[in-house]
Protein backbone atom coordinates (compact mmCIF):
# COMPACT_ATOMS: atom_id res chain seq x y z
CA UNK A 1 0.00 0.00 0.00
CA UNK A 2 2.70 2.22 1.16
CA UNK A 3 4.41 1.29 -2.31
CA UNK A 4 1.59 2.16 -3.96
CA UNK A 5 1.54 5.82 -2.57
CA UNK A 6 4.96 6.52 -3.53
CA UNK A 7 4.11 5.97 -7.03
CA UNK A 8 1.35 7.78 -7.00
CA UNK A 9 3.03 10.57 -5.61
CA UNK A 10 5.70 9.81 -8.13
CA UNK A 11 3.70 9.81 -10.97
CA UNK A 12 2.18 13.19 -9.81
CA UNK A 13 5.87 14.41 -9.65
CA UNK A 14 6.54 13.01 -12.87
CA UNK A 15 3.30 14.67 -14.60
CA UNK A 16 4.27 17.90 -12.51
CA UNK A 17 7.83 18.10 -13.77
CA UNK A 18 6.53 17.89 -17.49
CA UNK A 19 4.42 20.62 -16.92
CA UNK A 20 6.12 23.21 -15.88
CA UNK A 21 8.98 22.00 -18.59
CA UNK A 22 6.53 22.86 -20.77
CA UNK A 23 5.96 26.14 -19.18
CA UNK A 24 9.24 27.28 -19.45
CA UNK A 25 9.78 26.17 -23.14
CA UNK A 26 6.17 28.24 -23.68
CA UNK A 27 7.48 31.05 -22.10
CA UNK A 28 10.64 31.07 -24.09
CA UNK A 29 8.56 30.66 -27.11
CA UNK A 30 6.61 33.84 -26.04
CA UNK A 31 9.68 35.89 -25.17
CA UNK A 32 11.34 34.86 -28.77
CA UNK A 33 8.33 36.61 -30.36
CA UNK A 34 8.59 39.70 -28.24
CA UNK A 35 11.97 40.05 -29.09
CA UNK A 36 11.36 39.90 -32.51
CA UNK A 37 8.93 42.88 -31.90
CA UNK A 38 11.02 44.80 -30.20
CA UNK A 39 13.97 44.07 -32.76
CA UNK A 40 11.20 45.83 -35.36
CA UNK A 41 10.92 48.87 -32.64
CA UNK A 42 14.50 49.40 -32.19
CA UNK A 43 15.24 49.57 -36.14
CA UNK A 44 12.19 52.08 -36.04
CA UNK A 45 13.93 54.24 -33.34
CA UNK A 46 17.59 53.66 -35.31
CA UNK A 47 15.40 54.66 -38.57
CA UNK A 48 14.27 58.08 -36.86
CA UNK A 49 17.33 58.92 -35.40
CA UNK A 50 18.80 58.76 -39.17
CA UNK A 51 15.76 60.58 -40.55
CA UNK A 52 15.64 63.37 -38.01
CA UNK A 53 19.45 64.03 -36.64
CA UNK A 54 21.74 62.33 -39.25
CA UNK A 55 22.96 59.97 -35.77
CA UNK A 56 25.81 57.48 -36.90
CA UNK A 57 24.96 54.32 -36.30
CA UNK A 58 27.46 53.40 -33.31
CA UNK A 59 26.21 56.40 -31.33
CA UNK A 60 22.38 55.62 -31.97
CA UNK A 61 22.63 51.82 -30.33
CA UNK A 62 25.45 53.16 -27.88
CA UNK A 63 22.67 55.23 -26.52
CA UNK A 64 19.76 52.98 -26.93
CA UNK A 65 18.26 52.22 -23.50
CA UNK A 66 19.61 49.03 -22.03
CA UNK A 67 16.71 47.55 -21.23
CA UNK A 68 15.10 48.10 -23.83
CA UNK A 69 18.38 46.43 -25.98
CA UNK A 70 18.34 43.46 -23.57
CA UNK A 71 14.17 43.33 -24.36
CA UNK A 72 15.33 42.88 -28.28
CA UNK A 73 17.51 39.72 -27.20
CA UNK A 74 20.73 41.75 -27.50
CA UNK A 75 23.64 41.52 -24.98
CA UNK A 76 25.72 44.29 -26.10
CA UNK A 77 26.96 45.93 -29.07
CA UNK A 78 30.65 46.44 -30.31
CA UNK A 79 31.08 49.81 -32.52
CA UNK A 80 35.14 49.67 -31.70
CA UNK A 81 35.78 48.70 -35.29
CA UNK A 82 34.01 51.01 -37.06
CA UNK A 83 30.86 48.87 -37.91
CA UNK A 84 28.57 47.37 -35.02
CA UNK A 85 28.93 44.15 -34.07
CA UNK A 86 26.43 42.69 -31.33
CA UNK A 87 26.05 39.79 -29.15
CA UNK A 88 22.99 38.48 -28.53
CA UNK A 89 21.50 35.76 -26.01
CA UNK A 90 20.76 32.10 -27.40
CA UNK A 91 16.66 33.04 -27.42
CA UNK A 92 16.50 34.93 -30.46
CA UNK A 93 14.69 33.35 -33.42
CA UNK A 94 17.14 32.08 -35.83
CA UNK A 95 15.74 33.71 -38.86
CA UNK A 96 15.88 37.01 -36.82
CA UNK A 97 19.26 36.56 -36.07
CA UNK A 98 20.25 36.47 -39.45
CA UNK A 99 18.46 39.19 -40.41
CA UNK A 100 19.72 41.53 -37.61
CA UNK A 101 23.64 40.71 -38.51
CA UNK A 102 22.50 40.89 -42.20
CA UNK A 103 20.83 44.48 -40.96
CA UNK A 104 24.41 45.73 -39.09
CA UNK A 105 26.93 44.59 -42.04
CA UNK A 106 24.65 46.72 -44.34
CA UNK A 107 23.67 49.43 -42.35
CA UNK A 108 26.07 52.83 -42.53
CA UNK A 109 27.37 52.32 -46.05
CA UNK A 110 25.25 54.44 -47.90
CA UNK A 111 23.72 58.06 -48.31
CA UNK A 112 20.54 58.85 -45.69
CA UNK A 113 18.07 57.88 -48.34
CA UNK A 114 19.25 54.11 -48.67
CA UNK A 115 19.82 54.00 -45.37
CA UNK A 116 16.25 54.73 -44.74
CA UNK A 117 14.84 52.55 -47.63
CA UNK A 118 17.32 49.25 -45.78
CA UNK A 119 15.83 50.38 -42.68
CA UNK A 120 12.20 50.27 -44.12
CA UNK A 121 13.21 46.74 -45.40
CA UNK A 122 14.30 45.24 -41.94
CA UNK A 123 11.64 46.73 -40.68
CA UNK A 124 8.64 45.11 -42.67
CA UNK A 125 10.79 41.73 -42.52
CA UNK A 126 10.62 41.65 -38.62
CA UNK A 127 7.15 43.28 -38.49
CA UNK A 128 6.17 40.11 -40.49
CA UNK A 129 8.10 37.55 -38.58
CA UNK A 130 6.45 39.33 -35.75
CA UNK A 131 2.98 38.54 -36.88
CA UNK A 132 4.02 34.85 -38.26
CA UNK A 133 5.15 34.17 -35.05
CA UNK A 134 2.23 35.63 -33.06
CA UNK A 135 0.12 33.78 -34.96
CA UNK A 136 1.83 30.63 -34.50
CA UNK A 137 3.07 31.74 -30.94
CA UNK A 138 -0.02 29.60 -29.16
CA UNK A 139 -0.47 26.96 -31.09
CA UNK A 140 3.10 25.72 -30.58
CA UNK A 141 2.78 26.81 -27.11
CA UNK A 142 -0.70 24.21 -26.98
CA UNK A 143 1.68 21.71 -28.74
CA UNK A 144 4.85 21.76 -26.39
CA UNK A 145 2.14 21.77 -23.66
CA UNK A 146 0.33 18.93 -25.12
CA UNK A 147 3.77 16.95 -25.79
CA UNK A 148 5.41 17.88 -22.65
CA UNK A 149 2.15 16.45 -20.55
CA UNK A 150 1.60 13.81 -22.80
CA UNK A 151 4.73 12.47 -22.09
CA UNK A 152 5.42 13.22 -18.67
CA UNK A 153 2.17 11.02 -18.33
CA UNK A 154 3.42 8.18 -20.34
CA UNK A 155 6.20 8.37 -18.04
CA UNK A 156 3.69 8.52 -14.85
CA UNK A 157 1.67 5.27 -15.95
CA UNK A 158 4.74 3.26 -16.64
CA UNK A 159 6.42 4.32 -12.99
CA UNK A 160 2.91 3.01 -11.78
CA UNK B 1 51.26 27.87 -31.81
CA UNK B 2 52.53 31.14 -31.40
CA UNK B 3 50.66 34.53 -29.61
CA UNK B 4 51.89 37.61 -31.93
CA UNK B 5 51.03 40.81 -29.52
CA UNK B 6 50.49 43.99 -31.91
CA UNK B 7 50.65 47.00 -30.38
CA UNK B 8 48.71 49.87 -32.22
CA UNK B 9 49.73 52.06 -29.33
CA UNK B 10 51.85 55.06 -31.53
CA UNK B 11 52.72 58.45 -30.27
CA UNK B 12 52.96 60.02 -33.21
CA UNK B 13 49.42 59.56 -34.37
CA UNK B 14 46.16 59.70 -31.61
CA UNK B 15 45.32 56.26 -30.27
CA UNK B 16 41.29 56.50 -32.12
CA UNK B 17 43.29 57.06 -35.85
CA UNK B 18 45.80 54.33 -34.95
CA UNK B 19 42.93 51.65 -34.65
CA UNK B 20 41.20 52.50 -37.47
CA UNK B 21 44.75 52.76 -39.92
CA UNK B 22 45.97 49.02 -41.43
CA UNK B 23 48.69 47.60 -39.14
CA UNK B 24 51.19 47.84 -42.11
CA UNK B 25 50.35 51.51 -42.39
CA UNK B 26 50.53 52.03 -38.68
CA UNK B 27 54.25 50.12 -38.67
CA UNK B 28 55.54 52.03 -41.90
CA UNK B 29 54.71 54.89 -39.99
CA UNK B 30 56.41 54.11 -36.91
CA UNK B 31 59.49 53.43 -38.61
CA UNK B 32 59.42 56.43 -40.45
CA UNK B 33 61.71 59.19 -39.12
CA UNK B 34 60.02 62.68 -39.12
CA UNK B 35 60.05 64.45 -35.40
CA UNK B 36 56.16 66.09 -36.29
CA UNK B 37 53.87 64.42 -38.64
CA UNK B 38 51.20 66.77 -40.19
CA UNK B 39 49.56 64.62 -42.69
CA UNK B 40 49.10 61.08 -43.82
CA UNK B 41 48.57 61.01 -47.02
CA UNK B 42 46.81 57.81 -48.16
CA UNK B 43 45.89 56.99 -52.10
CA UNK B 44 44.34 53.76 -53.92
CA UNK B 45 46.90 51.46 -55.01
CA UNK B 46 49.68 54.33 -54.90
CA UNK B 47 52.46 54.43 -52.07
CA UNK B 48 51.00 56.60 -49.15
CA UNK B 49 53.18 59.49 -47.93
CA UNK B 50 53.61 61.49 -45.00
CA UNK B 51 53.91 65.42 -44.77
CA UNK B 52 56.37 66.53 -42.24
CA UNK B 53 57.01 70.36 -42.87
CA UNK B 54 57.93 71.05 -46.29
CA UNK B 55 59.00 67.42 -47.21
CA UNK B 56 56.80 64.80 -48.55
CA UNK B 57 58.18 61.70 -47.39
CA UNK B 58 56.94 58.42 -49.27
CA UNK B 59 56.14 54.65 -47.39
CA UNK B 60 56.30 51.32 -48.39
CA UNK B 61 52.79 50.88 -48.48
CA UNK B 62 50.61 50.73 -50.68
CA UNK B 63 46.33 50.26 -49.71
CA UNK B 64 44.02 48.71 -52.49
CA UNK B 65 40.88 49.00 -53.36
CA UNK B 66 39.09 47.06 -50.68
CA UNK B 67 41.41 48.78 -48.20
CA UNK B 68 40.45 52.02 -48.76
CA UNK B 69 36.75 51.46 -48.85
CA UNK B 70 37.21 50.06 -45.73
CA UNK B 71 39.31 52.71 -44.05
CA UNK B 72 36.92 55.39 -45.42
CA UNK B 73 33.94 53.05 -43.98
CA UNK B 74 35.76 53.29 -40.65
CA UNK B 75 36.34 56.89 -40.78
CA UNK B 76 33.06 57.53 -41.10
CA UNK B 77 32.31 55.74 -38.32
CA UNK B 78 30.59 53.17 -39.55
CA UNK B 79 27.73 55.99 -40.98
CA UNK B 80 28.77 57.45 -44.12
CA UNK B 81 25.56 59.09 -44.50
CA UNK B 82 26.14 61.00 -41.14
CA UNK B 83 28.98 62.87 -43.07
CA UNK B 84 27.23 62.96 -46.60
CA UNK B 85 27.24 66.92 -46.68
CA UNK B 86 31.08 67.04 -45.61
CA UNK B 87 32.06 64.04 -47.73
CA UNK B 88 30.10 66.35 -50.42
CA UNK B 89 32.49 69.45 -49.61
CA UNK B 90 35.49 66.92 -49.54
CA UNK B 91 36.51 66.66 -45.80
CA UNK B 92 35.47 64.35 -42.66
CA UNK B 93 35.92 65.72 -39.50
CA UNK B 94 36.51 63.11 -36.43
CA UNK B 95 37.21 63.81 -33.04
CA UNK B 96 39.91 65.59 -31.74
CA UNK B 97 40.54 68.40 -34.54
CA UNK B 98 41.58 65.42 -36.63
CA UNK B 99 40.25 66.95 -40.01
CA UNK B 100 40.43 64.23 -43.34
CA UNK B 101 40.04 65.11 -46.85
CA UNK B 102 38.70 62.99 -48.95
CA UNK B 103 38.68 62.43 -53.22
CA UNK B 104 37.57 60.02 -55.70
CA UNK B 105 34.53 59.97 -57.95
CA UNK B 106 31.62 62.41 -57.53
CA UNK B 107 28.36 62.38 -57.72
CA UNK B 108 26.55 65.57 -59.62
CA UNK B 109 23.20 66.86 -59.54
CA UNK B 110 22.52 69.92 -61.39
CA UNK B 111 25.71 70.84 -60.77
CA UNK B 112 26.14 70.09 -57.09
CA UNK B 113 28.24 67.52 -55.51
CA UNK B 114 25.75 64.74 -54.06
CA UNK B 115 27.72 62.39 -53.05
CA UNK B 116 31.82 60.73 -53.57
CA UNK B 117 32.01 57.32 -54.20
CA UNK B 118 35.20 55.14 -55.20
CA UNK B 119 37.19 57.12 -52.62
CA UNK B 120 40.96 57.41 -54.23
CA UNK B 121 42.87 59.84 -51.62
CA UNK B 122 42.21 60.20 -47.87
CA UNK B 123 44.41 62.67 -46.66
CA UNK B 124 44.62 63.15 -42.97
CA UNK B 125 45.71 66.03 -41.46
CA UNK B 126 47.07 66.07 -37.49
CA UNK B 127 46.17 68.85 -35.45
CA UNK B 128 49.07 69.73 -33.08
CA UNK B 129 49.42 71.90 -29.72
CA UNK B 130 51.22 74.61 -30.88
CA UNK B 131 53.60 75.92 -27.28
CA UNK B 132 51.33 78.74 -25.98
CA UNK B 133 52.32 82.58 -27.70
CA UNK B 134 52.68 81.67 -31.32
CA UNK B 135 48.97 83.51 -31.95
CA UNK B 136 50.02 86.77 -29.56
CA UNK B 137 50.82 89.21 -32.37
CA UNK B 138 47.63 88.61 -33.82
CA UNK B 139 45.15 88.84 -30.68
CA UNK B 140 47.33 92.07 -29.94
CA UNK B 141 46.55 93.61 -33.15
CA UNK B 142 42.86 92.89 -32.11
CA UNK B 143 43.16 94.12 -28.50
CA UNK B 144 44.64 97.21 -29.81
CA UNK B 145 42.71 97.68 -32.85
CA UNK B 146 40.18 99.99 -33.77
CA UNK B 147 37.71 97.43 -33.87
CA UNK B 148 38.06 96.40 -37.36
CA UNK B 149 38.91 92.70 -38.18
CA UNK B 150 42.76 90.78 -38.89
CA UNK B 151 42.89 88.31 -41.46
CA UNK B 152 45.79 86.04 -41.83
CA UNK B 153 46.96 84.43 -45.30
CA UNK B 154 49.45 81.95 -46.13
CA UNK B 155 49.56 78.92 -48.70
CA UNK B 156 47.70 75.53 -47.36
CA UNK B 157 49.33 73.60 -44.33
CA UNK B 158 51.72 76.84 -43.33
CA UNK B 159 49.89 76.58 -39.73
CA UNK B 160 47.17 79.42 -39.95
CA UNK B 161 44.68 77.06 -37.87
CA UNK B 162 47.19 76.56 -35.62
CA UNK B 163 48.15 80.18 -34.98
CA UNK B 164 44.27 81.33 -34.97
CA UNK B 165 43.70 78.66 -32.50
CA UNK B 166 46.63 80.53 -29.87
CA UNK B 167 45.17 83.73 -30.57
CA UNK B 168 41.54 82.49 -29.76
CA UNK B 169 43.26 80.83 -26.30
CA UNK B 170 45.08 84.25 -25.77
CA UNK B 171 42.20 86.10 -26.39
CA UNK B 172 39.72 84.25 -24.19
CA UNK B 173 42.36 83.80 -21.42
CA UNK B 174 44.76 86.35 -19.23
CA UNK B 175 43.56 89.51 -17.20
CA UNK B 176 41.00 90.73 -19.24
CA UNK B 177 39.72 87.57 -21.09
CA UNK B 178 37.05 88.71 -24.73
CA UNK B 179 34.18 87.15 -25.36
CA UNK B 180 35.29 84.72 -28.07
CA UNK B 181 33.21 82.99 -30.48
CA UNK B 182 35.16 80.12 -32.57
CA UNK B 183 33.22 79.15 -35.72
CA UNK B 184 34.44 75.47 -35.86
CA UNK B 185 32.96 74.72 -39.39
CA UNK B 186 35.63 71.90 -39.98
CA UNK B 187 35.86 70.53 -36.83
CA UNK B 188 39.52 71.65 -36.43
CA UNK B 189 39.63 75.23 -35.38
CA UNK B 190 37.66 73.89 -31.23
CA UNK B 191 40.54 71.46 -30.85
CA UNK B 192 42.64 72.22 -27.41
CA UNK B 193 40.59 75.10 -26.58
CA UNK B 194 39.52 73.06 -23.81
CA UNK B 195 40.95 74.89 -20.71
CA UNK B 196 38.17 75.30 -17.97
CA UNK B 197 39.44 79.37 -17.60
CA UNK B 198 38.71 80.37 -21.10
CA UNK B 199 35.41 82.60 -22.28
CA UNK B 200 35.09 80.64 -25.35
CA UNK B 201 31.83 79.76 -27.47
CA UNK B 202 32.80 77.11 -30.31
CA UNK B 203 29.97 76.66 -32.89
CA UNK B 204 30.90 73.27 -34.32
CA UNK B 205 29.74 71.91 -37.09
CA UNK B 206 28.21 75.25 -37.80
CA UNK B 207 28.20 76.80 -41.91
CA UNK B 208 30.48 79.71 -41.26
CA UNK B 209 27.77 82.49 -42.87
CA UNK B 210 25.13 80.13 -39.46
CA UNK B 211 27.81 80.45 -37.47
CA UNK B 212 28.85 84.38 -37.77
CA UNK B 213 25.26 85.40 -37.60
CA UNK B 214 24.73 83.13 -34.21
CA UNK B 215 27.86 84.35 -32.93
CA UNK B 216 26.84 87.94 -33.19
CA UNK B 217 23.14 87.64 -32.33
CA UNK B 218 22.61 85.28 -30.37
CA UNK B 219 25.87 84.74 -27.96
CA UNK B 220 27.15 88.63 -28.13
CA UNK B 221 30.60 87.52 -29.26
CA UNK B 222 33.19 90.52 -28.68
CA UNK B 223 35.38 88.98 -31.42
CA UNK B 224 34.58 86.27 -33.69
CA UNK B 225 37.35 83.41 -34.98
CA UNK B 226 36.73 81.35 -38.27
CA UNK B 227 39.37 79.80 -40.39
CA UNK B 228 39.43 79.30 -44.06
CA UNK B 229 36.82 82.05 -45.16
CA UNK B 230 36.40 84.19 -49.19
CA UNK B 231 33.09 82.71 -50.58
CA UNK B 232 30.72 85.52 -51.67
CA UNK B 233 28.10 84.58 -49.27
CA UNK B 234 30.40 84.05 -46.33
CA UNK B 235 30.89 88.17 -47.18
CA UNK B 236 27.49 89.44 -46.58
CA UNK B 237 27.82 87.76 -43.05
CA UNK B 238 30.59 89.13 -42.11
CA UNK B 239 29.88 92.54 -43.48
CA UNK B 240 26.79 92.01 -41.17
CA UNK B 241 29.13 91.24 -38.47
CA UNK B 242 31.32 94.31 -39.01
CA UNK B 243 28.78 96.24 -39.00
CA UNK B 244 27.86 95.18 -35.63
CA UNK B 245 30.88 96.08 -34.29
CA UNK B 246 32.20 92.73 -33.88
CA UNK B 247 35.81 92.38 -35.20
CA UNK B 248 36.73 89.30 -36.96
CA UNK B 249 39.85 87.09 -36.41
CA UNK B 250 39.89 84.74 -39.77
CA UNK B 251 42.30 83.02 -41.98
CA UNK B 252 41.95 82.43 -46.16
CA UNK B 253 44.39 80.66 -48.36
CA UNK B 254 46.52 83.18 -50.63
CA UNK B 255 50.52 83.56 -51.49
CA UNK B 256 50.78 86.48 -51.39
CA UNK B 257 48.48 90.20 -50.77
CA UNK B 258 47.74 90.44 -54.84
CA UNK B 259 46.45 87.08 -54.63
CA UNK B 260 44.03 87.51 -51.45
CA UNK B 261 42.68 90.87 -52.88
CA UNK B 262 41.51 88.89 -56.07
CA UNK B 263 39.26 86.76 -54.34
CA UNK B 264 35.91 88.35 -54.99
CA UNK B 265 34.84 87.41 -51.64
CA UNK B 266 37.55 88.84 -50.08
CA UNK B 267 37.37 92.15 -51.81
CA UNK B 268 33.60 92.90 -51.62
CA UNK B 269 34.86 92.26 -47.49
CA UNK B 270 38.24 94.41 -48.17
CA UNK B 271 35.54 97.52 -50.04
CA UNK B 272 33.11 97.16 -46.81
CA UNK B 273 36.84 97.64 -44.31
CA UNK B 274 36.03 94.78 -42.65
CA UNK B 275 39.25 94.20 -42.35
CA UNK B 276 41.74 96.48 -41.21
CA UNK B 277 44.76 94.45 -41.56
CA UNK B 278 46.58 91.14 -43.20
CA UNK B 279 48.96 89.50 -42.10
CA UNK B 280 50.44 87.49 -43.96
CA UNK B 281 52.21 84.11 -42.21
CA UNK B 282 55.66 82.19 -43.05
CA UNK B 283 56.81 79.52 -41.36
CA UNK B 284 60.65 80.08 -40.51
CA UNK B 285 62.47 77.43 -42.48
CA UNK B 286 63.11 74.32 -39.98
CA UNK B 287 60.80 75.58 -37.26
CA UNK B 288 58.02 74.10 -35.76
CA UNK B 289 55.67 76.70 -34.25
CA UNK B 290 57.96 79.55 -35.67
CA UNK B 291 56.40 81.68 -37.87
CA UNK B 292 57.22 85.78 -39.62
CA UNK B 293 54.25 87.63 -39.58
CA UNK B 294 54.09 90.87 -42.62
CA UNK B 295 51.46 93.05 -41.92
CA UNK B 296 49.88 95.41 -44.77
CA UNK B 297 47.05 98.09 -43.78
CA UNK B 298 43.68 98.18 -45.09
CA UNK B 299 45.20 101.27 -47.14
CA UNK B 300 47.89 100.08 -48.27
CA UNK B 301 45.94 96.79 -49.50
CA UNK B 302 43.69 99.26 -51.80
CA UNK B 303 46.64 99.44 -54.61
CA UNK B 304 45.93 95.55 -54.81
CA UNK B 305 42.51 96.17 -56.24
Amino acid sequence: MLMLIYKFIGAVLVVIGGWLFGDTLCRRERLRCEQVGNTAELIRYIRSQINIYLSPLGEVVLNCDRDFVQACGIESFDVSDGGVRWQGADVIDEASRHSLSEYFERAGRGDRASELKLCDHYISFFDGRYQLLSRECPRRCRLIMTLCLCGAAGVALLLL
Amino acid sequence: MRTVIINRKSERIPDALARMLPYRLTDEIGRCECPMIEEIRIRRERCASLTCGDRNILLNCRLDGQEMDELFFKLCGGSVYAYAESIAQGYISLGGGIRVGVCGRAAVEQGRIIGVNQVSSIVIRLPHRAPSGVGAPLASLIRDGDGRGVLVYSRPGVGKTTVLRDAAAILASGARPMRVAVVDTRGELGYSLDAAGLTVDILTGYPRKDGISVAVRTLGAQVIVCDEIGDADEAAAIVSAHNCGVPLLASAHAGSIGELMSKPGISRLHQSRAFGKYVSLVRRPGGEFEYDYALTGADDADAYI
